[in-house]
């Protein structure tokens, strides 16, 4: 019992060393479990994009419902409607100004907005519709709807199009153009146990590692 | 002599800290977070032990059931039709053993959600037991503590074992008992006790009760039993039948039971039904063509899923196929360079015992096992070197054979993995040419691994290669299948890295890039893709 205050000494820092690095690390990814698929991301072939999304640019871009998952088709129905938008930041330069994404249905619509400073260069940033339910949006005529409010030149990230075929042609400054917007549809499905499971495992990653590096160390060990 | 590999001393508190928080992790997936079904085939392990629970002891191929309710979902959303359980082809020592929590849960509960995950605590407490198992046999083996303890526990961060861990399957079970019988042959090895051969035999035999597979595991640990036994003529007989019956009667009781049920020893489900051999097919067309060797890498790394919502009568249209998912990326480069470098580790050690023993001297004593007549024979220098060129030479055409001609998978990682794949008949035979010389005990026990790993992989392929002319498909190129082999590979590798003093802090950067893989793998693939297929 005497190894005991030791192993607390360095035995807990240690644990809490490494829980912070994972949850540092995987903090938002974890978080992310909230929210899943309703369509497969559409392909990205021939891409390009709308340049910098300065002040009153926009980009249009009609919702595909074909595309939606059978089984979100079957079960997230009472989910609130979220998109995954692909945006390009030009090597993660220092962006600033503010988008605004909406949803825009016959009877239903929703908005949102993003700050261009937390989008990452080449990835999905999701945007989520608040009360925006997929049972009262489904199969209805929708387009999704980007809108700088403030973006300045040289200052402002960017959308992907994507040339596929058989893709619904997109509207940049209200012109139609040959390219359709590289989006995804998602909502907000909770998974709570995910989440937790999430924390859990990596509460486990960190005292695992902890007793094998302490293991490493402790010179009674031989 | 006498008690060497008998006086290993106790268990440190980290090697029980780490097998408890295995274990505990274990059951926290298997309550929480693994879907059930998710685990490979556990509709019929888990139909199979409730068959056991229900009084069925030995529920017969054919005759047995998947229960439509089996995951207790509404009535509305069951499959109509009963599927056979085609599980039921396994021996039953597993099956008993999981069948005591959901016989004892019975009792106190009618909740679905307990019942159906209860059978899943054999599997979570077998890894905990498997990580002790193998700490306590790398002990024996020479292993220092410090080093044994990061070695043992890394089994547990092999996403597939930690999940098969978490469910109802007889996999990790098999593991143990493997591991169990691998622990009692060093022992004898090392120490020449008769109770070890036979405590070697009765873990092998209870691994035959558990899993087919382990038969193939027990020709090739038995020979060694008795290649390496040391007594005179009678005595040396008399307990080789005595090993034999110990490992065998089990095995031999199934048998028994199949033939008289089946007409066949190892009857499975499909065997029996007709079926002929559809093509001509050569083996080597079926390693170019098909992905055997990368399956069996990546398979054994993890591929989970299997279930999911196709077992939803409700959602079963939407179902395309069993829903399952490899690991890829940074988990899965990570695993196959940490193989890669302990292949290269061996490979090294291997050639360094081979040089070395070219130049052995031959024991002193009267030879009283067969190693020793076999050692007599092989210590005159000429004899040795063609042994040993010949093991060599051969093994390294296999090599060459697999290198060139397998198929492999057009990624970064897929090259580096038929790599270590085909090290296996180059290692595999020269080992078992450099253990017919005289050799120390810890060498030979070093040996022994890729000897028994390259018996056990030619059976398997060749069963491979059999169902593939019959079935037209590739079938059974699970790395679970690999199991009752792996805990002598560990402990190779591991007095190869203790004889060729590689660092403890080697061990532990190791160690740690497996288990950030690991946790990676959890979080960012095996996760999500559990949301995408639950039920």
């Amino acid at each position: 019992m005497r190894r005991l205050p030791r192993i607390l000494k360095f035995g807990i820092p240690l644990v809490l060393l490494v829980w912070a690095g994972y949850a540092w690390v995987y903090g938002d990814w974890i978080r992310g479990y909230a929210i899943e698929d309703a369509m497969y991301p559409s392909p990205i072939e021939d891409p390009a994009h709308v340049d910098d999304l300065t002040a009153g640019r926009e980009v249009v871009q009609p919702v595909e419902w074909d595309r939606l998952k059978p089984l979100a088709r079957a079960r997230a129905q009472d989910n609130t409607v979220c998109a995954a938008l692909y945006f390009a930041t030009y090597g993660n330069r220092g962006n600033r100004g503010t988008l605004e994404v909406e949803w825009l249905g016959p009877e239903i619509s929703g908005q949102s907005q993003v700050d261009m400073a937390t989008v990452k260069d080449n990835k999905f940033h999701t945007v989520c519709f608040p009360g925006v339910r997929l049972a009262d949006v489904i199969d209805q005529p929708s387009f999704l709807r980007i809108r700088s409010l403030d973006g300045e030149l040289g200052r402002s990230v960017t959308a992907w199009l994507s040339g596929h075929e058989g893709a619904v042609r997109a509207t940049v400054d209200g012109q139609q153009v040959e390219r359709t917007l590289v989006y995804h549809l998602r909502t907000i499905a909770g998974n709570t146990r995910e989440r937790i499971a999430g924390w859990v495992l990596i509460l486990f990653a960190g005292l695992i590692m902890a007793v094998l590096v302490l293991a490493v160390f402790d010179r009674r060990l031989r | 002599m006498g008690s060497e590999g008998n006086t290993a001393p106790g268990y440190p508190w980290q090697i029980l800290v780490l097998a408890a928080l295995f274990t505990l992790q274990s059951l926290y997936l298997a309550f929480f977070l693994t879907p059930p079904g998710d685990v490979p085939d556990e509709v019929g392990h888990y139909s199979y032990v409730r068959d056991i629970a229900d009084g069925k002891i030995f529920p017969l191929l054919g005759e047995s059931y998947m229960a439509p309710d089996l995951w207790g979902m509404p009535e509305a959303l069951q499959r109509p039709e009963s599927r056979e359980n085609w599980i039921v082809q396994h021996p039953p020592l597993y099956y008993v053993l999981a069948a005591v929590p959901l016989a004892v849960g019975d009792v106190f509960t009618d909740s679905g959600w307990f019942l159906y995950r209860a059978p899943r605590i054999v599997s979570a407490l077998a890894l905990g037991a498997l990580i002790l198992v193998l700490f306590r046999t790398l002990v024996v083996a020479g292993v220092p503590m410090r080093r044994a303890i990061l070695v043992a526990p890394t089994i547990g961060f092999v996403p597939m074992v930690t999940q098969l861990s978490s469910g109802t399957n007889n996999d990790l079970m098999l593991l143990l008992l493997s591991a169990l019988a691998m622990l009692y042959l060093v022992r004898f090895v090392l120490g020449q006790r008769l109770s070890d051969a036979y405590l070697c035999a009765l873990w092998l035999g209870l691994a035959g009760a558990t899993k087919m597979t382990a038969w193939v595991m027990m020709a090739p640990v038995v020979g060694l039993l008795l290649f390496e036994m040391r007594q005179p003529l009678w005595a040396w007989l008399r307990h080789a039948a005595g090993i034999l019956v110990v490992a065998l009667a089990l095995p031999v009781w199934w048998m028994v039971r199949n033939v008289i049920h089946f007409g066949h020893p190892m009857h499975i489900a499909g065997a029996g039904t007709g079926g002929k051999k559809v093509f001509d097919y050569g083996f080597l067309d079926l390693i170019r063509d098909e992905p055997v060797f990368d399956s069996f890498f990546e398979h054994f790394y993890g591929l989970f899923g299997f279930s999911g919502y196709c077992i939803n009568y409700d959602l079963i249209h939407l179902c395309q196929g069993i829903q399952m998912t490899r690991l890829f990326l940074f988990p899965m480069t990570a695993f196959t360079y940490v193989m890669l470098v302990l292949t290269v580790v061996f490979l090294v050690y291997l050639g360094l015992v081979a040089w070395r023993s070219i130049f052995a001297k031959p024991a002193s004593g009267p030879a009283l096992s067969i190693r020793e007549h076999v050692g007599a024979v092989t210590s005159n220098r000429i004899v040795g070197r063609m042994l040993l060129g010949a093991g060599v030479l051969v093994g390294a055409v296999l090599a060459t054979v697999l290198l060139t001609q397998s198929y492999v998978r057009d990624t970064a990682t897929g090259p580096v993995q038929l790599w270590i794949m085909a090290a296996a008949p180059l290692a595999g035979l020269t080992a078992f040419a450099a253990v017919l010389l005289p050799q120390e005990a810890r060498d030979r026990i070093a040996l022994y691994g890729p000897v028994v790993f390259l018996f056990f992989g030619a059976i398997l392929l060749y069963q491979i290669y059999q169902g593939f002319l019959y079935n037209e498909w590739l079938r059974g190129v699970h790395g679970r299948y690999l199991y009752p082999v792996i805990p002598p590979l560990i402990v190779s590798v591991a007095i190869a890295f203790e004889r060729l003093r590689v660092p403890t802090l080697a061990y532990l950067a190791i160690v740690l890039v497996l288990g950030l893989a690991f946790y990676d793998a959890f979080l960012e693939q095996v996760i999500p893709f559990y949301i995408s297929v639950r039920v």
